[in-house]
């Protein structure tokens, strides 16, 4: 088996055994409240690996993503709405997307689909640019399908947004996803790609004289973290059953790029352990924050966590590393102790 | 004829507007320059040393204290508020890379919006200025705003007296060298700390001056108030390329035409999508010189 | 007044985990020009970094002076006449030569004497009076060589470190350089010289060090070096691959 193959399967297997335990766990007993909290939880796991697929093998970070999200959304819930909604509601739709709607995978698969078609237009111009100006740039992405989702009435409804999206995404299809999304981008970061792109933040230079051509390779990076973007607001949309524009801008950007850089930007396991350890205390103050009457206690204890956490450890808590690494780690320094000690 | 001169007429006005919703861009962008230029940050916390001017301004208003108290307080509040996020934020993070400032920046923007709103109110506050601002003068055929007039002329001083300042004194010379080569500047016997210090209390002061125009076309404060104009100060850097003075002085004059051109040719049905052609325009801009306008390839290396 | 003004003691300097410098001494004399030899990555540019502070010493003693200054910043370094003219020479491309030189000032301990410091580096560097509005980037080469000394003398340096001053400049501009380096000892300026160009740094050096993968591999008279057969072969063994 080839190492990618391996480290792809072991790196989601480690991860596929306590996700699939929650999953269980929660489908058994979980009440309404907390079974939201875990169906988001394993849909922000695809929506932040998406953003870890790009910014963790180039080192740019981008503020655009939830623009593919919202795309991905959209489109889930254009297409899922029962077409006597569609009569009512969205009068701009041209016919033959009007009198039919298809079923959960088409949607999912579809969301994905455009997400990525409209990353790869963006990034023929984004990736031309150099690291700070693309991440400053993607900012203006963000804005442009803001002002779009705002205002275009006859499809997105403006501000009022679409409601009546069908609740098609279960907690086990939200399992599933989260563990194609892990292995996808555990599989792109060990890839010759992923490689060659991490190899391309050391040194462009050098880089560009082994044949790797930097922009192109940002470019396929970044089309299929679009694309797993729009797969990840499709479920999304699929589960919360109402999409808004304010849910595609800065203020749902914040929580994502804390669970990131908390867990670790360069890594997939950092994204994966961010997400958890975000949803834990997001959770947690939010619930204090009714008792205690702060408004916006929440996002105060959050941007302490990152500032702390940057502080402390700039590659966030898995360090740079992946969590099967860690573990080979650890056995390593387990077996010298062994050995240190039978001497 | 009368057609001709009405048209021309409405073009001047139309870039007299320009000319004053590009200074505030530029006071911002300018600020935004300058930190990254010496640290390589780029602070996503500028909007909130706007927020936190502005609610100067409130506070003092509330005390009952004048708008000529209230001006130099809004500066000073800048100033100081940028100096302490250096120190307390920054400076133990110095080294770290690109993404790790911008997050942590990030952070600390979403922490003092929260914080005014926890510790003053969510809500909009009145900030009543002076009724001059509402008046206008006739010169000719043009209606000219007072606060456009004030506002143009304030930027134009404020870049004057900082070109003076950066030109002539041996600090702001060692900001520019600073930000040509940060560790050659050492070599002169210029503090690191000194110069990146100087360098935030000029984007604080700056940000303050630009709130006070802010604040003055509003009328309102609030806590997320600093965030619209940020983003604009940001697509004005990027425009004239990052880590350029000069560039974001004019990248924020570029994109306010862009704007107030929209604005006026834009057909009513598409005007709500306004914003986005502009950045769409930047976009495209961008393609053609993707280290910005006043950033030479040979240079950005 | 004592006769050792730089004494550097087992210096040590890190890059992360790989060890650049290790327990090099090195000594130098008022007076005198010292040459630093050796392959390109020996370890020579680390040296006069770490003395101007620029770079941490992991271990060792920098005495100045009769004062330690291994712990002191490059901003202090300087300010008591230790300049550092940088490999590549570093000027500030952007700004004029004048304000180059302003610069350079900044470090000058005794003030009032800046304006006639200023039309003695003029003097010296005539060209530089020529373009002195211009800016720097635009100068050539050995122009740009030249405005990085004058700069560093601006501050009136006892010990003046010069890092690779002959690097990619053509042979006639090279003899200018060396000429002026032995003027401004004969001025009593102290000088540890970094050169790649061997011949010519051990014809215009009183001593001179050989540093090889981080130690100092010879030293001696730089007299006896040059008759040396044995240097010529283990620098050219060394320096063919460079």
């Amino acid at each position: 088996m080839s190492t990618l193959a391996r480290r792809t399967l072991l790196g989601t297997a480690i991860f596929a055994v306590p996700l699939t335990a929650i999953a269980f766990v929660a489908n058994a007993m979980a009440s309404p409240a907390d079974m939201r909290v875990v169906v988001n939880f394993m849909i922000s796991l695809v929506l932040v690996l998406a953003i870890q697929s790009f910014s963790g093998n180039t080192g740019i970070i981008s503020f655009g993503h939830l623009a593919f999200m919202g795309v991905g959304a959209y489109v889930a819930a254009i297409v899922t709405i029962d077409p006597v909604l569609k009569q009512d509601d969205l009068a701009g739709l041209p016919s033959f997307m009007a009198e039919h709607s298809v079923g959960f995978i088409p949607a999912v698969l579809l969301g994905g689909l455009v997400g990525g078609l409209v990353a790869g237009v963006l990034g023929v111009v984004l990736t031309r640019m150099r690291e700070g100006a693309m991440a400053m740039a993607t900012i203006g992405v963000l804005v442009i399908f803001f002002v779009v989702f705002d205002n275009w009435e006859g499809i997105t409804r403006g501000n009022t947004g679409i409601a009546g999206i069908p609740q098609s995404t279960t907690v086990f299809a939200a399992l599933v996803f989260a563990l194609l999304a892990i292995a996808a981008c555990r599989a792109f970061c060990e890839s010759r790609f992923g490689l060659q792109l991490r190899g391309s933040r050391s040194d462009p230079v050098a880089a560009e004289a082994l044949g790797s051509n930097v922009v192109r390779l940002r470019w396929v990076a970044w089309t299929l973290s679009g694309a797993i973007m729009g797969v990840g607001g499709a479920l999304w949309a699929q589960y919360n059953i109402a999409v808004g524009p304010q849910q595609f801008f800065f203020e749902q950007t914040f929580p994502l790029l804390a669970m990131l850089v908390v867990g670790g930007l360069a890594t997939v396991s950092g994204g994966v352990v961010g997400v958890f350890v975000i949803t834990i205390v997001f959770e947690v103050v939010r619930r204090m924050e009714d008792d205690i009457g702060i408004p916006g206690l929440t996002q105060i204890v959050v941007a302490v966590l990152i500032l702390v956490v940057l502080n402390r450890r700039p590659n966030g808590i898995m360090g740079g590393l992946e969590v099967d690494q860690v573990l080979a780690r650890l056995r390593g320094r387990r077996r010298v102790e062994q050995e240190g000690g039978s001497q | 004829m009368m057609v001709f001169a009405a048209a021309g007429q409405e073009a001047v006005q139309q870039a007299i507007n320009a000319l004053a919703l590009g200074s505030t861009y530029a006071l911002l962008a300018l600020g935004l320059a300058m930190v990254f230029s010496v640290l390589g940050l780029v602070n996503f916390a500028h909007g909130e040393l706007v927020a936190v001017s502005g609610y100067a301004m409130y506070l003092l208003h509330d005390a009952g204290l004048p708008f000529a108290v209230q001006v130099p307080a809004a500066i000073a509040t800048g100033a100081i508020a940028a100096l302490v996020m250096q120190r307390v934020v920054f400076r133990p993070l110095r080294g770290a890379s690109f993404i790790t400032l911008l997050i942590s920046s990030f952070a600390l923007s979403v922490l003092v919006q929260n914080g005014l709103r926890a510790i003053i109110s969510p809500r909009q506050q009145g900030v009543p200025l002076p009724d001059f601002f509402n008046e206008s003068v006739h010169l000719g055929p043009y209606v000219i705003g007072w606060l456009e007039i004030v506002t143009l002329a304030s930027c134009v001083i404020a870049l004057i007296v900082l070109t003076l300042f950066l030109r002539r004194s041996t600090q702001g010379l060692g900001m520019l060298a600073a930000a040509e080569d940060f560790q050659a500047t050492r070599l002169m016997g210029i503090s690191p700390n000194r110069v990146i210090a100087a360098a935030f209390a000029i984007s604080g002061a700056l940000a303050g001056l630009a709130a006070i125009f802010l604040v003055a076309r509003r009328g309102t404060v609030d806590p997320g108030m600093g965030f619209m104009p940020l983003l604009s100060a940001f697509i004005a850097v990027v425009i004239g390329g990052l880590g350029s003075l000069s560039g974001a002085v004019v990248g924020g004059f570029v994109l306010a035409a862009i704007e107030v051109t929209l604005d006026a040719t834009l057909p009513g049905s598409v005007q709500p999508f306004r914003e986005a052609f502009a950045l769409g325009i930047v976009v495209v801009i961008l393609y053609f010189r993707p280290e910005g306008l006043l950033t030479r390839v040979s240079e950005a290396k | 007044m004592s006769q050792r003004l730089l004494e550097i003691d087992d210096l040590v300097v890190r890059y992360g985990p790989i060890v650049a410098v290790r327990e090099v001494s090195v000594n130098v004399d008022r007076g005198e020009i010292v040459a630093l030899l050796g392959a390109n990555g020996a370890g020579k540019s680390t040296i006069l970094n770490a003395v101007a502070g620029l770079v941490p010493a992991a271990a060792g003693r920098l005495v100045f002076e009769g004062e330690e200054i291994q712990r002191l910043p490059a901003e202090k370094i300087v300010r008591r006449g230790l300049a550092l003219v940088p490999e590549g020479r570093r000027v500030f491309p952007k700004l004029s030569v004048i304000d180059n030189l302003r610069l350079g000032g900044v470090a000058q301990r005794d003030r009032s004497s800046l304006d006639a410091v200023r039309q003695q580096v003029l003097d010296l560097f005539p060209v530089l009076r020529e373009r002195s509005g211009q800016a720097a980037g635009t100068l050539s080469g050995g122009q740009q060589q030249m405005l990085a000394i004058g700069r560093a003398l601006m501050s009136s340096p006892s010990l003046l470190l010069l890092d690779e001053p002959s690097l990619g400049l053509a042979p006639i501009i090279v003899d200018e350089i060396f000429q002026l380096i032995v003027g401004l000892r004969e001025q009593g300026t102290t000088i540890v010289l970094v050169e790649q160009n061997v011949h010519r740094a051990l014809e215009i050096s009183d001593r001179a060090y050989v540093i090889a993968n981080g130690v100092v591999d010879r030293e001696g008279p730089s007299a006896q070096l040059r008759a040396s057969a044995e240097i010529e072969r283990a620098y050219l063994g060394i320096g063919v691959s460079a």
